[in-house]
C-alpha cells in the first residue's frame, strides 16, 4: 500500500521521466506501462497544444515539427504552475531566445514574446475611458507633475528587431514577396479599446515617454526622457494620441 | 460562440470548461456573459485538483468564485481526480486509488470548496487507463461514498463509464447500479476513440466524435435507473459544424423524452 502523497510524486515522475520506476499499476490486459503512456501522451499533448493556441505565428516561422521538439523540451524545463492551461508558456519566448538549434532565426524569441503579450492584451480587464473634463480643469502649473494611469490591456514591447513585421508578414496565409530585416529594431504598443487587440508601433521616444508615465513617473519625468532620445518629440501631439488610443485612463497629482 | 449567438438554437442550457473564462476580461468572457443572457449555463472545471495532496490553490479558487457571482451558473462541477503534484500541474484528469485515504482527502476538500463557494458541486467520475495495486474498493463504491461524506451532488458521465469499463473489465450496468439515483445532477455523454494495440485495446475519452451506440445503450439503461436527468453532449476536439452538434443533442432529448413515455 502507497500512501497517497508518493504515489502522486512517484506517478508524476513517471510521466515526465519513461525511464522512472512505474507506480504500482494493476496489469490487467494491458501492461502497466502501457497504460501510463496513455497519460503521458495525453500530459504532452495537453501543454503541447495549448503552446501551439498561443505561439501560431512563431510556430510558423519555424514549422510543426521543429515547434512541437522544441516545446517538448521547454515542456520539461519548465512545468506548468497552474491548473488554468490558459496560463502556461510565459517563458517560452526567453526559452526559444536561447535555444541552440534556433540559433538562425535571432528574432524568434522576440516574435514568441510579441505574441504573449498579445494574448496578455487580450484576456486582460477592461477599462473606462480617461474623464477628459476633468483633464481640461487641471491648472496648467499642475501638469508637470501629473501622474497617470494606463488601460490595463495596454502593454509597450522594445525588440532589436522589426518584430511586428515579421509577425504580420508570417500571418499572411500566403506571404508574399521577401521579409525585410533591415529596418531593425522596433517598439510595439498594444492596446484594447473594445474587444479586439490593436498593436502600432511607436517611436523610441514615445516608448520612452510611455515606459515613464507607465511606471508612476510624472508628466514631466517621462517628457524629459523621450526629448533626450528624440529632439524634435512632439509632446502634446502624442499625448493627445494616448489619451484618444485610451491607453491613459486616469490621473492624479 | 459567434455562430451560437447569432442562431440562438433551442437548447436548454450550455456548458463550459471554468478555467477558460478565468480571465478579468476579452472576448470569451464578454462573450459568455451574452450567451448567459439567452441560456442557463453550467461551469465544469478540469484544473482544480481535488484529489491532489497539494494545498487547495487559493488563486484558483478565487477565479472559480468569481466566475460563479459573474455567470451565476445553475451547476458547477469539477471532476474526482488530482491534476498536480508539488506546485506542477499535468493538465490530465489523474487516477486516485480507491482507498480509504484517498475518500477521506478528497471528501474533504470538496467539502471545503463547496463552503467557499457556498453552493453544492456536482463531481464527475472520470474516464481511467490504469488501476492502482492497492485500490480497495470499486469505482463505484468510492463515487458513492464521497457524495455522502462531502455532501456533493454526483456529474454521472455515461461515456466514461464505458469506456473505464473495457479498459478494466468491470461491468458498466453494475456500476449505473450501484449510483444513489437523486444525488445524480447532471449526465454527460461523450465519444470515444478505440485504438488497437499489440496486447489488447484500450478505449481513449476522446470527445471528437459522436456518442457510440452501446454508450447510447448505457444511457438508456442509466436512464432507467436513475430518471431524467440533465444531459450534456461533451464535444471539444475536433469540432463538427454547429448542427452536427445539436443533432447530438437531440438526440439525447429524444432517449429523455422516451424514457418519460415509457416510465409514463
Amino acid at each position: 500500500m502507497q500512501p497517497l502523497p508518493e504515489l502522486q510524486t512517484r506517478f508524476a515522475r513517471a510521466l515526465r521521466d519513461p525511464g522512472a520506476s512505474l507506480p504500482p499499476i494493476r496489469a490487467n490486459g494491458l501492461g502497466a506501462a502501457r497504460r501510463l503512456q496513455v497519460y503521458r501522451h495525453n500530459h504532452e499533448t495537453a501543454l503541447l497544444s495549448a503552446l501551439r493556441a498561443v505561439y501560431p505565428v512563431t510556430e510558423r516561422l519555424v514549422g510543426e515539427e521543429f515547434f512541437a521538439v522544441a516545446a517538448s523540451g521547454y515542456v520539461r524545463q519548465d512545468p506548468s504552475r497552474s491548473g488554468n492551461i490558459q496560463e502556461y508558456g510565459g517563458a517560452f519566448p526567453s526559452f526559444l531566445g536561447s535555444y541552440a538549434p534556433a540559433a538562425s532565426l535571432p528574432y524568434l524569441g522576440d516574435v514568441a514574446a510579441l505574441e504573449w503579450r498579445r494574448l496578455q492584451t487580450a484576456v486582460a480587464a477592461p477599462h473606462t475611458p480617461m474623464d477628459l473634463k476633468a483633464l481640461a480643469a487641471v491648472p496648467a502649473e499642475d501638469l508637470p507633475e501629473l501622474h497617470f494611469h494606463h488601460q490595463p490591456a495596454a502593454r509597450a514591447f522594445k525588440s532589436a528587431f522589426p518584430v511586428l513585421s515579421i509577425w504580420e508578414f508570417c500571418r499572411q496565409a500566403d506571404p508574399e514577396g521577401e521579409l525585410d530585416l533591415e529596418p531593425g529594431g522596433q517598439c510595439v504598443l498594444f492596446s484594447r479599446p473594445a474587444l479586439d487587440v490593436q498593436m502600432r508601433l511607436v517611436t523610441p521616444g514615445e516608448y520612452a515617454f510611455l515606459q515613464r508615465l507607465c511606471r508612476g513617473g510624472t508628466f514631466e519625468a517621462a517628457c524629459r526622457d523621450a526629448l533626450a532620445l528624440e529632439q524634435g518629440f512632439d509632446v502634446e501631439e502624442q499625448f493627445a494620441a494616448l489619451v484618444r488610443e485610451e491607453i491613459l485612463t486616469s490621473f492624479h497629482l | 460562440m459567434g455562430e451560437l449567438l447569432e442562431r440562438r438554437p433551442l437548447v436548454s442550457w450550455l456548458e463550459v470548461h471554468s478555467e477558460n473564462y478565468f480571465a478579468p476580461g476579452g472576448r470569451a468572457v464578454a462573450e459568455l456573459d451574452e450567451v448567459r443572457r439567452h441560456y442557463p449555463l453550467s461551469l465544469h472545471g478540469v484544473g482544480l485538483s481535488l484529489g491532489s495532496m497539494d494545498p487547495l490553490d487559493e488563486e484558483h479558487l478565487r477565479k472559480l468564485s468569481q466566475a460563479v457571482a459573474r455567470f451565476e451558473p445553475m451547476l458547477v462541477s469539477e471532476h474526482l481526480c488530482w491534476t498536480s503534484v508539488g506546485g506542477s500541474h499535468l493538465h490530465d484528469l489523474l487516477p486516485l486509488p480507491y482507498t480509504e485515504e484517498a475518500l477521506d482527502h478528497v471528501a474533504a476538500r470538496i467539502a471545503m470548496v463547496q463552503e467557499r463557494l457556498g453552493r453544492r458541486m456536482l463531481i464527475e467520475n472520470v474516464s481511467s487507463y490504469l488501476e492502482f495495486e492497492h485500490s480497495a474498493m470499486p469505482e463505484w463504491e468510492f463515487l458513492r461514498e464521497v457524495a455522502t461524506r462531502s455532501g456533493c451532488g454526483i456529474l454521472l458521465d455515461v461515456n466514461n463509464i464505458y469506456v473505464s469499463a473495457v479498459n478494466h473489465g468491470f461491468d458498466a450496468h453494475a456500476y449505473v447500479d450501484e449510483i444513489p439515483a437523486r444525488e445524480v445532477g447532471e449526465i454527460h455523454l461523450a465519444g470515444h476513440t478505440r485504438r488497437e494495440l499489440q496486447d489488447g485495446t484500450i478505449l481513449i475519452d476522446s470527445h471528437d466524435q459522436p456518442v457510440a451506440d452501446a454508450v447510447w445503450a448505457l444511457y438508456d439503461y442509466a436512464l432507467a435507473r436513475l430518471g431524467p436527468k440533465p444531459t450534456l453532449i461533451e464535444w471539444d476536439s475536433s469540432l463538427p459544424a454547429l448542427d452536427a452538434l445539436l443533432a447530438e443533442a437531440a438526440k439525447a432529448q429524444t432517449h429523455l423524452e422516451r424514457r418519460d413515455a415509457a416510465a409514463a
